[in-house]
């Protein structure tokens, strides 16, 4: 049906004769994931995805105290949870697998550079410039002090595609399928090569946009109809086909149009990719929610404000129990696309790749093409900013995203602050002896401010893609961490009366 | 018409809306600090005219390098205060940056000028500014700079900055397009809406805001209104309290007896009436007054 009708599969595909001689799985093809496979022919946007920002350094932790999740709120209000160990911001998508496999929070400090600290400048094959310290073994504990053993085989999902041939639909562990979300996930880590591959974004048979992420087919198709493209009127169109050849169910949906907010959605966006808690179960001396269970690889694909039904109320999921007040709460992903659906400058037609993937002339050919060098619209503001607001300045462009970011961050400190004094209440309420009714209704204030204020540090723009939702959901996070202390508050101060007569 | 002409002036029309459409979208509602709107140059006038009731604009304006620009540089609709002097043909005084940089322009032209060299809205509580958190939340529990305290920015944006900062007006004072407003300078209210015209009540209208605003804290960021206020803001005319009230209908000024004041005679015969005394008289009042009617109002000895 596409471009690639005369592109013959020996492009893509090795070992091709065997197979056709005795066809079977024994012969089966082997199929090369690498970006060089598609480079071949689309070599500016191969190029260009390759090219590595500078901008910021690699592994720029989150809560130092200039970053996006600073100290002392982000150790205290996670307290419990992996993403205390090591929290970064983002680096380029060719250097994303490597990223995932050496953060301190993923597999316990296994998995490190071949030369040092040289390798934040390397790029390639995830195994040519990593090593496992501890080869002999795939146990999945942490190895060194202070890490912790987080990553499972969902994570990975977003990491890399290499394994897509060997994955049943949503990761389920079914006969046939080499992974699943049960599988040891040190195995599966050290099968991978790259990072975000073409194939994800682009079907290679089609040559059409396309989505291949089965948490998002999975939100896209769910009877309950209840995401933001769901409700969107001028959603793009999808079409789910069945790859299930091996005799596994496979999916993948190709889109009636190129959809950034979609194709970009299949990783910048909230999902749920661990095991962690029902909370309408009260034992929660251990997760009740296991790898098993598909909520491990679950899409809400709703904004901030709808997630705290969506999580307690409808699927029953919470990540992390809070070491100092033992209530239950939940770690956001990543989720740009949510936040951007229905902004302003969605609204006005930009999508990701306005701001992100823009055209690009080529210095020397003059060609037009597609930037695959996905970026902060910082460091090419020409290229994105300036097309819609030619009479801005690069420098009056730079400005007006760092005031959104200065105020949004402002917001989030506050939300922080009363974050923060809402543990401490509860934490001093239990000393106090209230009475555990209080104490549940100030945990699920908590867990109310704290959807609405952590969703905002794993969203990747402060703010910047709907200030809007923003301060919304900041300045709300606040109001409910108030109500949290006020019902504490209230049952001490009863608790002391009754106790004085 | 053959049709490849026909073809060839569809494709201008088309490349020509297309480029229309283009140039309407975001920056279509860009405004620049631009040059105030051509008006109608006042016709100047004998300032001894004027002189005769402004005996301290006189002496003001004979003093220095000004002697020599007329009245109507500054005040518009003089010709028909002056063949009808009194309150109701006030002249209005332009107070506009572009009434001084008519002759100052480099002076102007730089306090326009905006630096860049930090954000708007640049919280002082983010942990790396002024006045960082935990710290100033917990310090300053209870008052109105911890919904939003920001690092300053250049003086002409600063009474846009103070209307629509979180603490001021609980949040009813808004850009018109949204972020792009930090870029934006000139009159504020082109570039911000009042998004609950029907009514002055002073209140939080968004999440964590406060409307802790008042008009002494307008002082310090416009003197747009320094002829309506009386020294110290002391509220010495009864009627609305709200800011903003014209003096002009509350407030009589009686300059005796100099005798084309306007004053009713039965203003100016009153006792305590002399020169350097003004007349402060309610709304009610005044028309009651010139109406030959019962007055009341005060007598007050400017100083």
């Amino acid at each position: 049906m596409g471009k690639h009708a005369k592109v013959n599969c020996s492009n893509c595909h090795k070992g091709l004769e065997k197979h056709l001689s005795a066809p079977g799985p024994d012969t089966r093809p082997v199929t090369d994931t690498s970006w060089q496979a598609c480079g071949q022919c689309h070599k500016e946007q191969m190029e260009s995805f390759m090219k590595e920002a500078y901008h910021r350094p690699a592994r720029d932790e989150k809560s130092q105290l200039t970053n996006r999740a600073p100290n002392p709120f982000w150790d205290k209000l996670m307290m419990g949870h992996g993403f205390t160990k090591e929290h970064n911001l983002t680096r380029s998508h060719v250097w994303m697998l490597v990223d995932h496999l050496v953060v301190d929070r993923a597999y316990g400090g296994r998995f490190q550079p071949k030369d040092g600290w040289q390798y934040v400048l390397e790029s390639g094959k995830a195994w040519d410039i990593l090593t496992d310290k501890y080869p002999n073994t795939n146990e999945h504990k942490p190895f060194i002090p202070q890490s912790a053993a987080a990553a499972n085989p969902v994570c990975l999902q977003c990491k890399t595609q290499d394994h897509i041939l060997d994955w049943a639909y949503m990761g389920d562990p079914v006969k046939g399928a080499k992974w699943s979300r049960t599988s040891n996930v040190v195995d599966l880590a050290r099968s991978l090569q790259h990072g975000l591959s073409c194939f994800t974004c682009h079907d290679p048979h089609a040559a059409k946009p396309r989505i291949v992420r089965d948490g998002l087919i999975d939100a896209l198709t769910r009877p309950d109809g209840d995401t933001l493209w769901h409700k969107d009127p001028k959603r793009t169109g999808i079409r789910v086909i069945e790859m299930g050849i091996r005799g596994y169910t496979r999916k993948i949906a190709l889109l009636d149009k190129y959809d950034t907010r979609l194709q970009c959605g299949q990783c910048h966006v909230e999902y749920n990719c661990n095991p962690g808690y029902d909370p309408k179960n009260p034992d929660t001396s251990k997760y009740s929610v296991t790898m098993a269970d598909r909520r491990t690889n679950h899409f809400p694909y709703k904004d901030v404000f709808g997630l705290y039904d969506h999580y307690v109320n409808k699927v029953g999921f919470l990540d992390f129990k809070h070491t100092l007040t033992g209530g239950l709460l939940w770690k956001a992903q990543h989720p740009e696309s949510e936040t951007f659906y229905n902004s302003k400058h969605a609204r006005a037609g930009a999508g990701c790749d306005s701001c992100h993937t823009p055209k690009m002339k080529d210095k020397k050919t003059g060609k037009v093409y597609t930037s695959h060098f996905a970026v902060t619209p910082r460091v090419q503001l020409k290229e994105t900013c300036l097309k819609c607001h030619p009479k801005w300045t690069e420098e009056q462009a730079r400005y007006t995203i760092d005031s959104i970011k200065a105020y949004t961050k402002g917001k989030m400190r506050k939300a922080e602050f009363w974050l923060s004094a809402l543990i401490d209440k509860i934490v001093e309420a239990k000393k106090a002896g209230v009475d555990a009714g209080a104490i549940k209704k100030a945990q699920d204030q908590h867990l109310r401010a704290h959807v609405l204020w952590e969703y905002w540090t794993a969203e990747n723009s402060d703010g910047f893609h709907n200030p809007e939702m923003a301060r919304e959901s900041l300045t709300r996070s606040v109001d409910e961490s108030q109500k949290g202390i006020k019902i504490l508050d209230d049952a001490m101060t009863a608790k002391t009366a009754a106790a004085a007569k | 018409m053959s049709r490849k002409v026909y073809a060839f002036i569809v494709a201008v029309l088309a490349l020509a809306l297309a480029g229309g459409s283009y140039y309407t979208n975001a920056d279509a509602r860009y405004k620049n600090a631009d040059a105030p709107k051509v008006s109608v140059k006042e016709k100047a006038v004998k300032v001894e005219a004027c002189y005769g009731c402004h005996a301290q604009i006189k002496e003001l304006h004979t003093m220095g390098k000004h002697a020599k620009v007329n009245c109507s540089n500054c005040h518009k609709g003089l010709e028909k205060h002056l063949s009808a002097p009194g309150p109701d043909t006030r002249p209005v005084t332009d107070t506009s940056w572009q009434a001084c940089g008519q002759c100052h322009k480099e002076q102007m032209e730089s306090f326009m000028k905006e630096a860049y060299h930090r954000p708007a809205r640049d919280e002082k509580s983010q942990l790396t500014n002024r006045a960082p958190n935990p710290f100033w939340d917990k310090l300053m529990m209870g008052h109105g700079f911890t919904k939003e305290h920001n690092l300053t920015r250049s003086h002409v944006w600063m009474l846009v900055d103070h209307l629509v900062v979180d603490r001021a007006y609980g949040g009813r004072f808004q850009p018109k397009d949204g972020w792009q407003y930090v870029l934006e300078s000139g009159k504020a209210w082109d570039i911000l809406t009042d998004k609950y015209p029907n009514t002055n009540e002073h209140k939080p209208f968004i999440p964590q805001s406060a409307a802790a605003a008042n008009p002494v804290c307008l002082q310090c960021k416009t003197q747009d209104h320094i002829l309506d206020w009386a020294y110290m803001g002391d509220p010495i005319y009864r009627g609305s309290p709200r800011f903003g009230a014209c003096r002009r209908e509350l407030l009589h000024e009686c300059r005796c007896p100099v005798q084309k004041c306007g004053c009713p005679k039965s203003i100016r015969q009153r006792k305590g009436c002399e020169s350097g005394s003004v007349l402060w008289m309610s709304c009610a009042d005044q028309r009651a007054a010139h109406h030959g009617q019962a007055r009341k109002g005060k007598l007050f000895k400017l100083p």
